[in-house]
C-alpha cells in the first residue's frame, strides 16, 4: 500500500506541474486578442431576416456592421457611414451624405443602393414598426447621397438609424445568397468579420483591415457565452477572459479592490418600474394607486439593489432621452400622505401581488417594495415567477402590479408611448388614448415646445399614478486594467475598435 | 444467443418508456402558463404575427394531434428546430454529446480507477485509520452539492493554486476539475458499494475454504473474491452512469463546457420545446442502453445469471 501511495502522490504532484504550466499561459496575453464573457446567447447576425434581432444579437451586429450614425457609450450620435445629414424644415426629407470608398468584407464598395435597400427591407421587416418609425422611402440622390423621407415627422428617426436595424447591408451579397446565407455568414462594413459561432458557446469576430476607420487594435475578439455568473466572475479573475459584461454593482466595488481588474458603471437607455393594474380590481381605484406611490421610497430600493448608484427617476422618462421634461419634480416619498390616500381608498385588506421575473435583482426590488407598501397597511404579497410567465401575465395584463425593465434603443421620450398603444394589450389604462395621442403631437416638435409636451405626458402619469418610475437602469463592464477603451455602453453592447492593450 | 435476444427485447421495452416519458413532458410544457410565440417575436410583435408563428410551430392544433406529428417526425429522425436559436436539434445534439459523453466517461473513469480500489482496502483493512478515513470521505463527497464543491474548486485549483483554467474545453486541463466534480458522488458510491460488498464476501464460507486450504490473502482476495464482490459493484456504475448523465447538467454550466446539460437548461429557460423534448428523448435511449449493457457485462462477470430467463 505504501508503494501505491507514494506512487499516487508523484503523479498528483506532476500533473500539477504539468497543470500549473498551462495555467500561465492561459492567463499570459497574446496582446492582440480579447474574451469578452456575457452570458446572453447572440445568435442572430443579420437584422433584416424575417426572424429579426435582439438585444444580446447587438454585441455581434454593432462590430460586424457599420450605420449611418453612430451610437456611443453615453447615447450620443456621431457621424459613421454618412459623413454628414440635414433634415429639411418640416422634418420629413433626411439627405445622408454618405462616405466614399468604404468597404464591405466581401470586397465590394458600400453605395447608395445598399443604403436603400438596408432600409426599404429592415422597415418592412419585424422591426421595421418599432426602430424605424414614420418611415415612408429612400431616393438616391448619387451613388453617395440618399434621401430617407418619413410619412411624418419623428424627431428622434436618427436613433433608427444608429440601431441596429440599421447596419447597412450589401444589396449585391443579398442577391447572391439570400437572407438564410447572410444569416449563417454575414457581411457589413463593421471593423469585424464575423468569423465563427457555436450555439450557446462562443463567437469569433477577426480584426477587418481595410476597415475605413482604420484597421482596429484587437486582431481577434472571441465573444464567450457562459451562462454560471460565478464561473465568469473566476475567470476573469484567472485571467481566462479579459472583459466581463454586466457584473454585479456589488461585485464591481469587490473588483475595484483587486489588483488588475477595472470596472466602468454607466447608465443603460432602461426605466425601471412598477407599472399598475389601473383597469381593474383594487388599482382601479386612485387613491389606492396614490397611496402606493407615495408609499414607495426609491431610495431604500436604489440602496438595496444597487448600492446607491442609480439614478432615481421622477418621472417615467430617463434623463439621457431626447425631449426629457426637467421641469417635473416628482411624488415625494411620504407614509403619512400614503396612509391618508389608503384610508380614502375602497381597499378592504384584499392581497396586493408584485409580478416579477424570479431570480432578479427586480425580485429584490419588489420585495422591498411589499414591506413598504405593508408598513401602510397594504397586503402585498411578491408573485416572481420565470421569465415567460412572466412576460406572459405582462401582455394579458393579469397582474396587480410589475416590475418592468424598459430598455429602449431609441433614446427618446417617445418610448414612453409604447406602453400606451391603444387596444395593444386589450384593455388598459383609461386615459391611454390620450396619452397615446399626445406622444404621436410630441413626434413632430423640437426644443421646448417637445420638452413641455412629455412634461405634460408625466404629469398625467404621475397624477393617475399608472405608473410609479424606480430609477434609471445601470450597465456595468469589468475588464483587465491592461485593456483600454472599455466602456459600459447605455445599450450594453461594445464598439470592440475602441479596444486596445496597454 | 441468448444475449441477443435478450437486448433485443430490451431495446423494444424502451419504445413504451420513450413514449411515457415524452408524452408526460409534452403535456407538462404544453400545460405551463406562457405565449412562446410571443416570447420569440418579442413585445412588438402584432397579433397576426404571433398568430402567424403559432400556426408556423403548429401551436394552434389540439395538444394530442401535436404530440402524435412530432413523433412521427421524431421516428423519421427529424427532432426540428429549436425555436429560440434557429438550429437543427439532431445536429447540435450531435455536436454537443461527444462533450458530455466524454466529461462522464472520464468522471466515472476515475471514480472507478480510485473507488474500488479504496473500497476493498478498507473493506480488507477493517477499522483501520485508511477505513476511517474513506468513510470519512464517503460522507463528505454524499453531502456536498456539485455546484458548490465546483465553485470551491474552482476558487482553489484556478484562482489561488493557478494550476488550472476555470472553464472551457480549450485544452485537457480544462477537463481535470469538471472529471472530479462530476465523478465525486460517484467515487463516494463507489467506496461504499466495493467496500460493503467485498466485506460480505469475505465472511463468506467459501472464502474461509480458500483460506484453509493455505491460499494467501492475495490469492484469496484476487481470485476469489473480487469477481464476486464487483456485481452489485458493475449494477452501481450502470446506475451512477445515468445519472451522471444527468449530473452533467449542474457541471457543464458551472464550468461551460458546451454538452448537452448545458443544452438542456437554456432549452428549459427559453421554454424551446423542440430541444427539450428531442434532448429527453436522447437522454432516455441513452440510458436505456447503458442500463442495457450494465445487465449484459454482469451476465458476462457472472455465470450464475440467465439472460434467457
Amino acid at each position: 500500500m505504501k508503494k501505491v501511495g507514494l506512487i499516487l502522490l508523484v503523479a498528483l504532484l506532476s500533473m500539477s506541474i504539468f497543470a500549473a504550466g498551462s495555467g500561465e499561459s492561459t492567463a499570459s496575453q497574446d496582446k492582440d486578442s480579447v474574451t469578452l464573457v456575457v452570458s446572453g446567447n447572440p445568435y442572430r447576425f443579420y437584422a433584416l431576416s424575417e426572424t429579426g434581432c435582439g438585444g444580446d444579437d447587438n454585441l455581434v451586429l454593432s462590430n460586424v456592421y457599420d450605420c449611418l450614425l453612430c451610437l456611443e457609450a453615453d447615447g450620443s450620435l456621431t457621424p459613421a457611414l454618412a459623413e454628414s445629414y440635414e433634415v429639411s424644415d418640416d422634418g420629413l426629407v433626411y439627405t445622408f451624405h454618405l462616405r466614399q470608398g468604404v468597404k464591405f468584407h466581401n470586397g465590394t464598395e458600400m453605395t447608395a443602393e445598399d443604403v436603400k435597400f438596408t432600409f426599404d427591407k429592415g422597415a418592412a421587416g419585424p422591426l421595421g414598426s418599432a426602430l424605424f418609425i414614420n418611415y415612408d422611402h429612400c431616393n438616391i440622390i448619387d451613388d453617395y447621397t440618399v434621401e430617407i423621407v418619413l410619412s411624418s415627422p419623428f424627431a428622434a428617426f436618427p436613433y433608427g438609424v444608429a440601431s441596429r436595424l440599421g447596419g447597412i447591408c450589401s444589396k449585391s451579397y443579398w442577391e447572391e445568397v439570400g437572407d438564410e446565407g447572410y444569416l449563417a455568414s454575414p457581411v457589413g462594413t463593421g471593423a469585424y468579420k464575423f468569423v465563427e459561432y457555436v450555439n450557446a458557446d462562443h463567437v469569433t469576430l477577426e480584426a477587418f483591415e481595410d476597415y475605413w476607420r482604420g484597421a482596429p487594435s484587437i486582431k481577434k475578439v472571441t465573444i464567450a457565452l457562459v451562462a454560471d455568473v460565478n464561473t465568469q466572475i473566476l475567470g476573469l479573475q484567472n485571467g481566462d477572459y479579459d472583459v466581463m459584461r454586466d457584473p454585479s454593482i456589488e461585485m464591481c466595488q469587490r473588483f475595484e479592490k483587486m489588483n488588475g481588474i477595472s470596472t466602468s458603471i454607466g447608465d443603460s437607455t432602461a426605466r425601471i418600474t412598477m407599472t399598475l393594474n389601473a383597469w381593474s380590481g383594487i388599482g382601479a381605484d386612485l387613491n389606492f394607486r396614490k397611496a402606493v406611490q407615495a408609499a414607495i421610497n426609491k431610495d431604500d430600493i436604489n440602496a438595496a439593489v444597487n448600492n446607491g448608484e442609480a439614478t432615481i427617476l421622477t418621472v417615467d422618462i430617463c434623463p439621457m432621452y431626447g425631449g426629457y421634461p426637467d421641469q417635473i419634480e416628482g411624488v415625494p416619498y411620504d407614509v403619512e400622505a400614503a396612509k391618508e390616500y389608503l384610508a380614502s381608498s375602497s381597499y378592504n385588506g384584499e392581497e396586493f401581488a408584485i409580478n416579477v421575473q424570479a431570480g432578479t435583482t427586480y425580485e429584490t426590488v419588489a420585495r422591498v417594495i411589499q414591506a413598504q407598501l405593508m408598513e401602510i397597511g397594504i397586503n402585498c404579497t411578491v408573485e416572481a415567477v420565470d421569465n415567460m410567465t412572466y412576460q406572459s401575465k405582462l401582455t394579458e395584463r393579469n397582474y396587480d402590479a410589475s416590475i418592468i425593465n424598459e430598455a429602449s434603443s431609441l433614446i427618446d421620450a417617445d418610448s414612453i408611448s409604447t406602453q400606451f398603444i391603444p387596444g395593444r394589450f386589450g384593455q388598459s389604462y383609461p386615459r391611454e388614448a390620450e396619452i397615446y395621442e399626445m406622444a404621436q403631437l410630441g413626434r413632430g416638435l423640437s426644443g421646448d415646445e417637445r420638452k413641455e409636451l412629455y412634461g405634460d405626458i408625466a404629469q398625467i402619469l404621475l397624477d393617475e399614478a399608472y405608473t410609479v418610475p424606480l430609477y434609471n437602469g445601470i450597465n456595468t463592464v469589468a475588464y483587465n486594467s491592461q485593456l483600454d477603451g472599455v466602456e459600459a455602453h447605455c445599450l450594453g453592447y461594445y464598439n470592440f475598435r475602441y479596444w486596445s492593450w496597454k | 444467443m441468448d444475449w441477443l435476444k435478450y437486448a433485443l427485447k430490451r431495446l423494444l421495452m424502451l419504445i413504451p418508456v420513450i413514449i411515457c416519458v415524452t408524452f408526460i413532458l409534452f403535456v407538462i410544457l404544453s400545460l405551463a402558463p406562457g405565449d412562446v410565440a410571443r416570447m420569440v417575436l418579442g413585445a412588438d410583435a402584432t397579433a397576426e404575427q404571433i398568430a402567424a408563428l403559432n400556426h408556423e410551430m403548429g401551436l394552434d392544433k389540439p395538444l394530442l394531434i401535436r404530440y402524435v406529428s412530432y413523433m412521427l417526425d421524431a421516428v423519421r429522425l427529424d427532432f426540428g428546430t429549436s425555436w429560440t436559436g434557429n438550429f437543427d436539434v439532431l445536429e447540435e445534439f450531435s455536436f454537443r454529446l461527444p462533450y458530455t459523453l466524454l466529461v462522464s466517461t472520464l468522471a466515472i473513469c476515475f471514480a472507478i480507477a480510485v473507488g474500488v480500489p479504496l473500497g476493498i482496502a478498507s473493506a480488507i483493512k477493517q477499522y483501520s485509520l485508511l477505513d476511517y478515513g474513506c468513510t470519512f470521505v464517503v460522507m463528505l463527497l454524499f453531502s456536498m452539492p456539485a455546484f458548490w464543491l465546483g465553485t470551491m474548486c474552482q476558487i482553489f485549483f484556478c484562482l489561488m493554486l493557478r494550476w488550472l483554467p476555470v472553464s472551457g474545453v480549450g485544452s485537457w486541463t480544462c477537463y481535470i476539475l469538471p472529471t472530479i466534480i462530476l465523478g465525486a458522488n460517484t467515487l463516494a458510491s463507489m467506496i461504499r458499494m466495493s467496500r460493503t460488498s467485498m466485506l460480505d464476501v469475505i465472511k463468506m464460507d467459501y472464502i474461509r475454504t480458500a483460506r484453509a486450504k493455505g491460499n494467501s490473502q492475495k490469492d484469496v482476495i484476487l481470485h476469489h473474491a473480487i469477481r464476486n464482490s464487483l456485481i452489485p459493484v458493475v449494477t452501481q456504475i450502470g446506475i451512477n452512469f445515468a445519472g451522471t448523465i444527468g449530473g452533467a447538467v449542474v457541471t457543464e454550466n458551472i464550468f461551460a463546457i458546451p454538452g448537452i446539460g448545458s443544452m438542456l437548461i437554456n432549452a428549459v429557460k427559453g421554454r424551446d420545446v423542440p430541444v427539450v423534448m428531442g434532448t429527453v428523448i436522447f437522454i432516455t435511449v441513452i440510458v436505456g442502453v447503458i442500463n442495457l449493457i450494465v445487465d449484459l457485462v454482469c451476465a458476462l462477470i457472472d455465470p450464475r445469471i440467465d439472460l434467457a430467463s
